[in-house]
């Protein structure tokens, strides 16, 4: 039980200095997709930085945020948010998508 | 129904696989059938549990928690077959050759085949949260009965259960002698590739960013997001834009899980067996 509550109190710390260093140089961005659609097709990040995007799905239906060539994919239940982290590349226009929507709930990451 | 129907297999493929494996490495062990049933069991509980609170894990750890989550998991079923492998390696042709003491050893055998059975849970957990939630949504979207969407999950489940029976049947036509090394590499295969993919998740939550740059980029060549990409992901790990971390992770735990294997096997006693029983 110790040994837990060790491993624990170190996994926390771990958390707490990342979010910590997080916070201080990445850049918050903002998503929604309602009717299954995004808010912007075109999301520009900062190109070189850490991107903090906030996704809101306002949808009752739950969403599965991908962008392959960023490795990205996570869950996002109906009526809910999730944070992503991108490390933006140099250069490029990156396709994001709803997995299970990917042909008509899309848009672009536009790294300048 | 056929929207389902995808939905279910697409996420089968992974676990439908690894069930395939696990029997083709039990074959022999008695009560493995009651393991790997309840590994399943298990496993499809877990599912509805995190898809019921999918919000919470997602937004836990400033944001990060279904990377965390993911990660932890992951991390958890590599030491489970790492430790599998390690043990069968002391113990597996005894097993093998049915020479099974009462006991101890029969004791021994079923830690290891809980350690299976909780990988088996495992990847019917991460994929099944999945199914759940995306069924939810097509069941609240209306537009499909659910008669229709439990058929097609259904016929999905039979097709994944389908791809189980086919990677076991084919493991069980190499013969005897060699299924042990066969299932052994598997195994470490497997555990490497969830090393590495356990990686991932770590740096997507930020947790680490040493190495992060992009070792190559074969997706014009074969897309990990592909049908044959998807079970070269799930059999060896394959990656088609890994980072340079995710590789040296992955060559790590192969490395060290192979050096463990073999440092731990008792060559002369294993020799002793044959004698004793040929």
């Amino acid at each position: 039980m110790m040994k837990i509550n060790l491993f624990s109190a170190v996994i926390l710390a771990a958390i707490g200095t990342v979010s910590a260093a997080q916070a201080e140089d990445a850049v918050a961005l903002s998503l929604s997709v309602k009717n299954h659609v995004f808010s912007s097709t075109e999301v520009k990040l900062p190109a070189g930085k850490i991107v903090l995007l906030t996704v809101s799905n306002e949808d009752p239906t739950s969403i599965e945020f991908e962008s392959k060539p960023l490795k990205i994919e996570k869950v996002i239940a109906g009526h809910s948010s999730a944070v992503i982290r991108i490390k933006v590349p140099a250069s490029g226009k990156i396709l994001f998508v709803d997995e299970p929507r990917e042909d008509k709930t899309l848009g672009y990451f536009i790294v300048e | 129904m056929i929207a389902a129907l995808i939905i279910v297999f697409r996420e089968m493929i992974e676990a439908g696989l690894i069930v395939g494996i696990v029997m083709a490495v039990t074959r022999g062990v008695p009560g493995r059938g009651r393991w790997i049933v309840g590994g399943l069991c298990g496993g499809l509980a877990g599912a509805v549990l995190i898809a019921a609170f999918t919000d919470v894990i997602s937004n836990a750890l400033s944001g990060m928690g279904q990377e965390v989550f993911n990660a932890a998991v992951l991390g958890f079923a590599v030491i489970m077959l790492a430790w599998h492998n390690i043990w069968m390696a002391r113990h597996g042709r005894d097993m093998a050759q049915e020479l099974k003491g009462v006991g101890e050893e029969v004791r021994d055998g079923h830690r290891s085949l809980l350690a299976l059975a909780v990988v088996v849970g495992v990847a019917v957990l991460r994929e099944g949260a999945e199914v759940v939630l995306f069924l939810y949504g097509v069941m609240i979207q209306g537009g499909e009965t659910v008669t229709s969407m439990v058929i097609g999950s259904l016929a999905g489940v039979a097709l994944g259960g389908g791809v189980s029976t086919l990677t076991y049947l084919g493991l069980a036509k190499i013969p005897p002698r060699l299924l042990f090394s066969v299932t052994t590499g598997l195994i470490t295969f497997l555990a490497a590739g969830m090393a590495a993919q356990s990686t991932l998740f770590l740096e997507h939550a930020g947790l680490v960013s040493v190495l992060d740059a992009q070792a190559w980029d074969t997706s014009a060549i074969l897309s990990d997001t592909s049908l044959t990409g998807r079970v070269l992901h799930t059999l060896i790990g394959y990656n088609d834009g890994p980072t340079i971390l995710q590789v040296c992770v992955y060559l790590v735990v192969l490395g060290g899980i192979f050096t463990l294997t073999r440092l731990l096997r008792p060559a002369p006693r294993a020799a002793q067996l044959k004698a004793a029983t040929a």
